[in-house]
């Protein structure tokens, strides 16, 4: 079973550690790194359908869908 | 008689011929001329009395005219005091309507530029998340470098960390 983290730059060995640490589930995953420039900053992980969006660039989204609903 | 130089022949001759002028004239000339004089004076009461009908009817008729004068002239005072009462209850009418009517396209102008009051503002709200969505993307690209992504990693790590417990 593969899973991804999504960041804006690649991680090296001990970065993907500390990560994989954090979210112990990755752990049983084959985890690859991939790199967009578009989520600015963060990371998002994506496994078996699942995402956990920790970018700036959802942080941003969220920001201005807030903004679209304040009257 | 005849020692008073009357001639008794000649006085009865007379008498005769008295009498028969009286006859004649009696018979062919007082009577028509008197009958003739009862049917002017009948004619003329006849006249006289058709006059005096016609001059009755001809009051009559005077008066029966001044009375349709006066009732006509207090139908036409009538006509128009109703007609000026019409009027004044028309002009009410139509200044009622004429406010209603104006305050109505007031009411409308209002929610008009109300509508076009709240497009405005909702464009221009896009218009500036939209505007500062690009500018927060441009700094993004511009000031976040490799080390202050790492620094936000960590920190969003950390974050979450925190959230978890």
């Amino acid at each position: 079973m593969k899973a991804e983290i999504i960041t804006g730059f690649k991680l090296n060995d001990q970065e993907l550690e500390e990560i994989i640490k954090k979210f112990k589930f990755l752990k049983e995953f084959e985890v690859v790194n991939t790199v967009d420039p578009k989520i600015y900053g963060g990371i998002i992980i994506k496994y078996q359908g699942k995402v956990i969006d920790l970018s700036l660039s959802s942080r941003l989204k969220n920001f201005k869908k807030t903004m679209y609903e304040i009257n | 008689m005849e020692s008073l130089g009357i001639d008794i022949k000649l006085l009865i001759a007379q008498a005769i011929n008295f009498g028969l002028f009286f006859f004649i004239f009696k018979k062919y000339i007082a009577k028509p001329f008197s009958n003739f004089l009862a049917d002017e004076v009948k004619k003329e009461q006849e006249k006289e009395k058709v006059l005096n009908e016609l001059k009755k009817k001809d009051e009559e008729m005077i008066a029966s005219q001044n009375k349709l004068k006066v009732s006509l002239k207090k139908e036409l005072e009538t006509a128009i005091k109703k007609s000026k009462d019409d009027a004044g209850l028309y002009k009410a009418t139509l200044i009622v309507e004429a406010k209603s009517e104006a305050e109505e396209i007031i009411s409308k102008g209002k929610k008009q530029i109300e509508v076009e009051k709240k497009a405005s503002e909702k464009e221009l709200k896009s218009k500036v998340i939209e505007l500062s969505t690009i500018i927060v993307e441009k700094a993004f690209n511009k000031y976040l470098s490799k080390d202050t992504q790492k620094d936000i990693n960590k920190n969003i790590l950390k974050n979450f960390e925190s959230n978890l417990n």
